[in-house]
């Protein structure tokens, strides 16, 4: 169809952005005079959050970086929505600059329209970057206690703590050496000696009042001759450790007295609603492989789902995790398609298989298509179906981002030839430790 | 074509899933509900390997996972074979310092190099364990009698930091300049210029088996009986059940290494333990969370 040449090649995510591009340039030609505002509602139309949402945008409601699905709501209830939205942006943003000229191609562009919805675009990008930037701020900068307004947006430790009746003294760190340093203030630094210890072993609770020191002065120099060194000669150790006599097996755990006095209340929790099945054991169980084809399908979905998780970076992996559910429908019906391959494969019958793969784009082809139907619907002026298709796209875009890490994968899972490189021969490299150094002799 | 080549390669996904899944685990094995847990080692795989470990091993940079065997050699996880030995390694203990994994065997400190151990320095004593701190240090600890000792080694210093008189030190690690270990249930720790202190204790448990801590989201985790736990400010969750596992924190990841089973996990989003953040709220929802029974 000539439509589809103009409005998308398949293959990759840029050139799906140049069908955004090309088809928003279309549009913004042929559309009637928009201004900023309207371009605005548009996108939160297409991001599924309504028009006038553009106040969320000002004011989140929730400190929440991301509503997730939410039932009924569609995909687009939240972070999937801000998402999608940004997304249509950024590659709205990015390619304006030269959509007009494709545009004049094809139809008279309005200059001032294509102003007003770039102006649109870069302020819809200023609000949602700086309500990102708030939310980043709220999660980092500000002790928990002050973030957790409501139990629902707690993480499990501070819910935990909220519901024993004590603030929360740590704060959501996220840098790892900055951060221990922080949290020594926190609550890994005991209070002075002689305090009180705090209940509940929210900070340390000091033993003894003998300072270890760790300074190099303390330590004495290991003397060598030969290429054998010798330890020093024993010493006094830097600080004796008595340890507390450890407290009755039961699971409701006494206070326990401390030798500096003082006691602490062990506190355990087990989360048993919120445990799941771990892959391992989905996979199997101890009845073995199943034998349905429908089990081994959603066995087999359930497994790839989860390593394109687990390979997918940054946003895409946001992308697989709050839209598991619609991911996981688009990976079944692929894996329904390939299951004949897979058992060929399985069967032994490699080269088979590859043949018979060779048909599955076709088979697959309505779903490869979502981009196309995108544009039409951008075309026809449907924002909100032309961002729900923007986000079975970004699900194919996340689909292609894990085939391609699992590609390169494919060597470690399959355990091929390619395994028998020289692996950690690479550890035994120079490296430069002080241990390695030439020894000093006596 | 890239969606032919990723239709093969989900095919090829397929039948390594197929085969994982051929592959039973004798014991239930649970994970919190807002993690992802990858298996990198199996029973039936460890099985096939012959290869028993014991309860060390390291997260190299890079994501390669080297453990100990009985056998005392050092053992690629990761690309599943030995690493290269000109003759018996006889290990028993290792740490990994960068690129440098630091060896013990027998009372000798040294390290591998090129398929052999290099012995450098005598140990007071035999039965120790090794583990590395920041800038270089060294950690020595093990039993002596009743109780235990800790050694430090620093830039070709060595002394004796901690003693222990009356406990078994069963788990140690050491992030910055601060240790944590543990005798029997209790953790404690230890940074210069302060007094040791009780960090916590695990109620209902005999012994704690490893420590591992995150520095990304300042949680210190560890595992006692079957279970691993997170805890941060005097407050534990059970975060795993069902392996008597043994903890790395490398990356983004908690590696729980159960020796006696053959199984390895990598355990990713502990994160969201920590925050208010949506993430931690949002795979709570009805329906976002597909797999959770």
């Amino acid at each position: 169809m000539k439509w589809q040449w103009h409005c998308g090649e398949a293959g990759g995510w840029a050139p799906r952005h140049g069908v955004i591009l090309l088809c928003a340039a279309l549009l913004l030609a042929l559309a009637a005079p928009a201004h900023a505002g309207m371009a605005l509602n548009q996108l939160c139309g297409a991001a599924g959050m309504g028009a006038g949402c553009v106040k969320a945008f000002k004011m989140p409601a929730s400190p929440r970086m991301g509503g997730g699905m939410s039932p009924g709501g569609g995909m687009f209830g939240g972070m999937m929505g801000a998402i999608v939205g940004s997304v249509l942006m950024d590659a709205l943003m990015s390619g304006l600059d030269e959509a007009p000229a494709q545009a004049v191609q094809q139809a008279p562009v309005d200059t001032a329209r294509v102003q007003a919805f770039q102006q649109a675009l870069q302020e819809q990008q200023r609000l949602q970057l700086e309500r990102e930037n708030k939310l980043l701020s709220q999660l980092r900068d500000r002790p928990a206690s002050q973030i957790i307004g409501g139990t629902q947006d707690m993480g499990i430790l501070e819910a935990v703590r909220a519901d024993a009746g004590r603030p929360f003294d740590g704060n959501a760190l996220s840098s790892p050496d900055d951060a221990w340093m922080t949290l020594y203030d926190a609550w890994f630094s005991p209070p002075p000696v002689g305090a009180s210890p705090q209940a509940a072993g929210s900070q340390p609770v000091p033993i003894g009042n003998q300072p270890v020191s760790q300074a190099p002065g303390q330590l004495q120099e290991i003397q060598c001759m030969g290429q054998l060194c010798a330890f020093p000669p024993g010493s006094a150790p830097a600080v004796t450790i008595r340890t507390i006599p450890p407290p009755s097996g039961t699971s409701t755990a006494p206070a326990v007295a401390l030798p500096a006095g003082g006691s602490v209340v062990p506190e355990m929790h087990e989360m048993e609603d919120r445990m799941v099945w771990a892959v391992s054991q989905r996979f199997g169980g101890t009845t073995g492989y199943p034998t349905d084809q429908a089990d081994q399908i959603e066995i087999a979905s359930f497994g790839s789902v989860t390593w394109a998780e687990a390979a997918l970076p940054g946003m895409q992996r946001e992308i697989a995790s709050e839209g598991r559910g619609i991911y996981r429908r688009v990976m079944e019906t692929v894996l329904t398609e390939t299951f004949d391959v897979m058992s060929t494969a399985f069967a032994g019958r490699w080269q088979e298989a590859l043949e018979k793969s060779d048909n599955i784009g076709e088979s697959v082809k309505d779903s490869i298509l979502s981009e196309y139907k995108m544009a039409r619907l951008i075309l026809k002026g449907d924002w909100r179906g032309a961002g729900e298709q923007a986000g079975t796209a970004l699900n194919e875009a996340a689909q292609d981002t894990a085939a391609k890490k699992l590609i390169d994968d494919l060597p470690d899972l399959l355990r091929g030839p390619e395994w028998l490189k020289e692996g950690m021969r690479a550890s035994g490299k120079v490296a430069d430790h002080w241990l390695r150094k030439p020894y000093r002799s006596q | 074509m890239p969606r032919h080549a990723g239709a093969v390669a989900l095919a090829l996904v397929l039948v390594w899933c197929a085969h994982v899944a051929a592959e039973s685990s004798p014991a239930d094995l649970w994970v919190w509900g807002n993690a992802t847990a990858v298996p990198i080692l199996t029973p039936s795989i460890a099985q096939g390997l012959g290869v028993t470990l014991v309860s060390q091993f390291e997260v190299l940079p890079g994501g390669r996972v080297v453990a100990l065997t009985t056998a005392g050699e050092l053992f690629d996880l990761t690309a599943r074979k030995p690493l290269p030995a000109t003759s018996p390694l006889h290990v028993t203990s290792f740490t990994s310092d960068h690129d440098l994994l630091i060896t013990i065997r027998g009372q000798r400190l040294g390290w591998y190099e090129e398929g052999k151990i290099v012995d450098r320095i005598q140990l007071p004593q035999s039965g120790l364990t090794v583990a590395a701190g920041s800038k270089q240090r060294l950690y020595l600890y093990g039993g002596r009698g009743n109780g235990s000792v800790i050694y430090l080694l620093e830039q070709g210093r060595a002394g004796l930091l901690v003693e222990i008189p009356n406990g078994q030190v069963s788990a140690f690690t050491a992030i910055g300049e601060r240790l944590f270990f543990a005798v029997g249930n209790t953790i404690y720790t230890l940074a210069a210029g302060q007094p040791p202190a009780v960090l916590f204790i695990a109620a209902g448990q005999t012994e704690i088996r490893s420590l591992a801590p995150d520095p990304v989201s300042g949680m210190l985790c560890f595992s006692a009986g079957e279970t691993v736990y997170a805890m941060r400010a005097g407050v534990a969750v059970s975060i795993l059940r069902g392996l008597a596992g043994v903890l790395r924190h490398a990356g983004d990841a908690l590696y729980v290494l159960d020796p006696a089973g053959g199984t390895l996990v990598q355990v990713r989003g502990l994160e969201k333990l920590i925050g208010g953040g949506g993430l931690a709220g949002s795979a709570e929802k009805p329906g976002a969370t597909p797999f959770k029974e």
